[in-house]
């Protein structure tokens, strides 16, 4: 287990390195996909700002805690986009209708890892720090009292959250393999995923208990983000790491599962 | 003509050849609405109105995004550029047609598709939302709004193909769709609707077009746009389809001359 966890990173450092050069050689549309991805975060930040012109609190969470959730949000969504979602899991549906899965098929790597975490896309990067400013502007403002011991918890908390998006980010994906030519289903994946930039509170009754345990998304960002301003529930710790297991080892099981209706469209 | 209806046949069977795409399309817009729906819930737990809007109107709003989004929504910037980066369009230059006709033959066949499974889809959701939260939507605003998507759906697709032609000239193409939809996002109303930002602000984004594509019609289904001003407004949006009707056809006559035809 563990050489074969070393193996995989060592393949991916390989991975990286080759994705830094495919950068390098296209240096206008990274700086072009930067801007975009700035943008895009850029709006979010203005409808926050549209909606405190009107409003004084949303759940409970007033402008600088929600510029904290953003800023943690665009940290999060650029971490899961740009290793998993944009170069690799959106070009799964191709892949299964043309045939290209073979090849993968065939090399001596884990497949699900050779699908998923293929080439990362480095204009996340920038967009991610530019999270984590938001985040932190977000804090000094607000004048919250910073807590050094938070810091690791959130990032635990954090860190299971992604690797949940992760796993509900393959199966989504996965069903790719029953239906035919399913290109959006990635995208499907992406905006269940993107409801976890909601500030937890906004879920009562029985929608909190589902976003807590079936889909899991109050661990994503909203979490992390009250245990920076200082609200830790210790019971999210234990939580947050049972649900990443669960949900890794459930989608490696899924994906073994729907590569056994895969028959090569090509050959 | 007769070759542009042959090319919206072959396109209609196309697109209707995948129509679980279209449904997980459905699904993925639904979703956006479900999650806008929460916060908006959220909010008016401890608000009556925000600027403007009720609990009512503000649903309303959010519902018909999707609704109107089937009308007015166009994709050409998503594949087109690529096209021409790739070299594709040289087969299509020396045919005997438009290529611009041809890609709105294609965008229309994409357009009585979603009529076709959306649209009915929609209509029952929003239904059932409205009951459920007890909206007010009239018959006759909502013809109104449909009329006025028409000419909606004209400016898009002329932005878009504006946008798409310039990729003669940018060597990078695949983000200047994600670009114009980001701009659309803000300044078409998509992330908030545009009358509850400060009067300073209002007045810069009354300056430009791509309120017509989405905030303009869902206003006028919504029936809070006063007869005269729509009158006032669609003249408005006429100049504006002119002018990227105009800046289309310069963009497509200089981008020739820069064509490479790559890969051929």
């Amino acid at each position: 287990m563990a050489t074969s966890v070393v193996r995989h990173l060592k393949v991916y450092w390989k991975l990286v390195r080759f994705a830094v050069s495919l950068e390098l050689e296209y240096r206008f549309a990274y700086i072009l996909e930067v801007f975009v991805e700035l943008a895009f975060f850029a709006v979010t930040l203005m409808g926050l700002r549209v909606l405190f012109w009107n409003v004084s609190e949303v759940a409970g969470w007033d402008y600088y805690e929600l510029m904290v959730l953003s800023g943690v949000n665009m940290v999060f969504s650029e971490l899961l986009l740009g290793t998993s979602f944009i170069f690799n899991l959106r070009s799964l549906p191709y892949k299964i209708v043309r045939g290209d899965l073979d090849i993968i098929l065939t090399k001596p790597i884990n497949s699900q890892f050779a699908v998923s975490l293929w080439r990362p896309y480095f204009a996340m990067v920038p967009s991610a720090l530019a999270g984590a400013f938001i985040a932190y502007l977000g804090f000094s403002k607000g004048g919250f009292s910073f807590h050094l011991a938070n810091v690791p918890a959130s990032l635990l908390i954090f860190g299971c959250g992604l690797i949940m998006a992760y796993s509900i980010g393959v199966i989504v994906t996965s069903l790719a393999f029953w239906f035919t030519n399913a290109t959006p289903l990635p995208m499907l994946a992406q905006q269940v995923l993107f409801m976890s930039k909601n500030p937890a509170a906004v879920f009562t009754g029985a929608w909190r208990m589902i976003f807590m345990t079936i889909l899991p998304i109050a661990f994503m960002v909203s979490f992390p983000s009250s245990v920076l301003l200082g609200d830790l529930q210790l019971w999210w710790l234990p939580a947050s790491l049972v649900l990443a297991v669960v949900f890794l080892k459930s989608s490696n099981l899924f994906w073994n599962f729907a590569l056994k209706k895969y028959s090569s469209a090509s050959s | 003509m007769k070759k542009y209806w042959v090319d919206l046949k072959i396109s209609l069977a196309n697109n209707l050849e995948y129509r679980g795409q279209l449904f997980v399309w459905f699904l993925n817009e639904f979703v956006g609405l479900v999650s806008t729906i929460f916060i908006w819930t959220a909010i008016f737990r401890t608000n009556t109105s925000v600027g403007t809007y009720n609990f009512q109107s503000i649903i309303s709003y959010f519902i018909l995004i999707p609704l109107i989004g089937a009308f007015t929504g166009v994709f050409v910037s998503d594949y087109f550029p690529r096209k021409i980066k790739n070299g594709e369009i040289s087969s299509d230059i020396v045919k005997p047609y438009s290529v611009t006709g041809l890609i709105f033959v294609d965008t229309v066949s994409v357009k009585i598709t979603q009529f076709t499974i959306k649209v009915p889809i929609y209509l029952v959701a929003g239904y059932l939302l409205a009951n459920y939260f007890r909206l007010e939507l009239y018959f006759t605003h909502l013809l109104e709004a449909m009329f006025v998507c028409i000419f909606s759906f004209l400016l898009h697709f002329f932005i878009d193909l504006a946008i798409s032609y310039s990729a003669f000239w940018f060597q990078e193409v695949w983000s200047l769709g994600l670009l114009i939809s980001v701009i659309i996002t803000v300044f078409g109303g998509l992330a908030f609707p545009l009358d509850l930002v400060p009067e300073g602000v209002r007045t810069l984004f009354s300056f430009l077009p791509f309120r017509f594509i989405f905030y303009f019609p869902i206003k006028i289904a919504q029936g809070q746009v006063p007869p005269e001003m729509i009158l006032k407004e669609f003249f408005q949006m006429l100049v504006w389809i002119g002018v990227f009707f105009l800046l289309c056809r310069l963009l497509w006559k200089n981008g020739l001359k820069k064509y490479g035809a790559y890969g051929n």
